[in-house]
């Protein structure tokens, strides 16, 4: 009776083990094209390689005023990757580079403070041209940066488009969806 | 102190730098402490190398005494074969390291000669950050259309898209500070 208690109880956790891996890979599978509904945007795949067995792979978002790149490179036992969101903007916004971090930085010469103690004390943000990114980061865009979820954000604006990148790779819708309404925020102008 | 002193100190730290040699390179010369680190290991260099080459000699030579010593007289066929490999190996990974080794010493000479006679010369613009991370982490920062690479901490305390000005010499990028 004991016994098949036991391999009931292990038929229920592999199981559970299975049941999960479907809907991680699912749900992962699912990032870009809802991002695509999500934006109306067209997503397209693509995968090339490089010399000595290594690769390149990209997903991609299309779109009139939005774009999307994420890059996933494989050299031997390295891995190299990239997202870097294009929003075209219409309202010319002063050209401004700035990072976005999560954690406090080791040096704080180039560290802009918004006046917004609540945003301060969760995002830092360094930039060289301080009045610049202060006239960027609106309420509307500090919101937005709130709610993505990245370690690491860059940010270069100039007259007629936004461009945000981030290094690591896209496990979560929110990482992806965060990130682009950071980039709409910014380009939507103060 | 002020936010741009604090900081080109701790950019010094990390990248190992002095306040007095980035003045120096500010005016376009080699600071003296500067070139004195750049002509240390011209004689450990060698010396190493000599050294670890010998080992190789020494161990293959003794290692096939040893062998003649414990086997019979006059040495069997297999015996004189395991000879002859043994020597051979020695000789080969002998040459073979004294050659790397010969190399390795050259380029360090290339490098400290290039320093002692070359210039200061400066490379301005925005900084881009880049970096593999791993079992070997490497950082770079590009910078005026050149890639200089640079350790974790120095990485660290540099700001993508800010305007950076490096001094380099021999293809090195000694002392940086922010433009702004």
């Amino acid at each position: 009776m004991m016994q098949w208690a036991l391999v009931a109880a292990g038929g229920v956790a592999g199981c559970g083990v299975i049941y999960g891996v479907v809907r991680w890979t699912k749900q992962m599978n699912a990032i870009w094209p809802d991002a695509a509904a999500k934006y109306g945007l067209t997503y397209s795949k693509k995968s090339e390689s490089i010399p000595l067995g290594n690769s390149r792979d990209f997903n991609l978002l299309d779109g009139p005023s939005l774009s999307v790149v994420s890059m996933e490179e494989r050299v031997g036992r390295t891995r190299r990757r990239s997202t870097v969101i294009t929003a075209r903007s219409a309202t010319g916004l002063s050209p401004v580079r700035f990072e976005v971090v999560t954690a406090r930085p080791a040096a704080t010469f180039h560290l802009v403070s918004t006046g917004d103690a609540t945003f301060d004390a969760r995002r830092f943000i360094l930039s060289e041209a301080k009045t610049a990114v202060q006239a960027v980061l609106t309420p509307a865009v500090r919101t937005a940066l709130l709610g993505c979820p990245h370690s690491t954000l860059r940010i270069a604006c100039d007259g007629a488009q936004v461009v945000v990148s981030f290094g690591e790779l896209v496990t979560d819708a929110k990482q992806l969806t965060g990130a682009i309404d950071v980039a709409l925020a910014i380009a939507k102008g103060p | 102190m002020s936010d741009l002193a604090q900081y080109l100190e701790q950019l010094g730290r990390a990248h190992g730098f002095t306040k007095e040699e980035l003045e120096a390179n500010r005016a376009g010369v080699i600071h003296p402490s500067q070139l004195a680190r750049s002509q240390r290991g011209a004689v450990r260099g060698p010396v190493l190398w000599s050294l670890f080459v010998a080992a190789i000699l020494l161990g293959g030579l003794g290692g096939a005494y040893a062998f003649v010593d414990g086997s019979s007289s006059p040495l069997s066929r297999v015996d004189r074969n395991a000879l002859i490999a043994i020597l051979g190996a020695t000789g080969l990974g002998g040459v073979l390291f004294a050659w790397a080794g010969i190399s390795s010493v050259r380029r360090a000479a290339r490098h400290r000669e290039a320093f002692r006679t070359g210039a200061v010369t400066v490379v301005e613009g925005l900084v881009a950050k880049g970096g593999v991370r791993g079992n070997a982490s490497t950082f770079w920062l590009d910078l005026g259309g050149k890639r200089f690479f640079v350790g974790r901490h120095t990485w660290q305390l540099v700001t993508h898209g800010a305007t950076y000005r490096g001094y380099v010499i021999a293809g090195q990028m000694v002392t940086f500070e922010p433009v702004r």
